[in-house]
């Protein structure tokens, strides 16, 4: 299933086109690397309590929450070029957020 | 929902490509009639301005267009709303580990009552009143 297709010039002057579609299990060592990359800490190994996104990570997003993970896929490159995760959680407006991203999603 | 994380390829990024991950987070709230979505922003310029203007103002004059954050000036054109901010949110050096709580209200949201059907129980019949014959 295509989400989005969104198509731009990219910076070597060529046409890219980026699909925006569902995640699955198979992309989560493609999204550690991006991960890596796109918060720059390439080569650096994180620990359980990093807030550093292992593929271990997206996996368990995926197994608990699958509707809630996407990623953006350069066609042209077949190379997974963004992604996001989310999750379910009961809030209630009149009292705001304080905890920190490692406590809410107990360290990604 | 909440936003746990989104990140784009630096050689992709000022391309719209976050905005339709963002697009397809929505889509998911408004299928599952979420109440929204709650997120953690990370003003990652703060730290160019933090000898002179609190973590406040400076996410004040952000929201008013008075200065261009490169993460969150993006994620209010997205339409959230800013709250409170969060000390020690997330390490970052860029926003000096502030976070800025961010909110979409789903506008399709419809409010969900009764999930159990309530139902009347009829009169036992024994409590029936019994009609006498004459």
């Amino acid at each position: 299933m295509i989400v989005h297709k969104h198509y731009f010039r990219d910076r070597q002057g060529g046409d890219a086109q980026v699909r925006v579609i569902p995640s699955a299990p198979k992309y989560a060592e493609e999204m550690e690397a991006l991960h890596r990359i796109a918060y720059d800490y390439v080569g650096y190994e994180p620990s359980d309590d990093d807030e550093c996104m292992t593929a271990d990570k997206f996996r368990n997003h995926h197994h608990v929450f699958p509707e809630g993970q996407f990623i953006a896929i350069d066609t042209g490159a077949n190379q997974v070029v963004g992604a996001t995760v989310s999750m379910l959680m009961n809030h209630n407006p009149n009292y705001p957020v304080h905890e920190s991203w490692a406590k809410l999603t107990d360290f990604g | 929902m909440y936003g746990v994380d989104s990140f784009v390829h630096p050689d992709y990024r000022s391309h719209g490509v976050g905005g339709k991950l963002m697009e397809a987070r929505f889509a998911v709230a408004r299928r599952r009639n979420l109440r929204g979505m709650l997120a953690g922003s990370l003003p990652i310029d703060y730290y160019k301005v933090a000898d002179r203007l609190s973590i406040e103002q400076y996410v004040r004059e952000v929201v008013a267009g008075r200065r261009f954050d490169t993460n969150l000036s993006k994620q209010l054109r997205k339409g959230f709303k800013v709250g409170p901010v969060i000390r020690n949110y997330a390490e970052s050096w860029g926003s000096l580990n502030w976070g800025v709580t961010i909110l979409w209200e789903n506008p399709d949201y419809r409010p969900v009552r009764n999930v159990w059907p309530v139902r009347t129980m009829p009169a036992p019949q024994s409590l029936s009143p019994v009609r006498q014959q004459a």
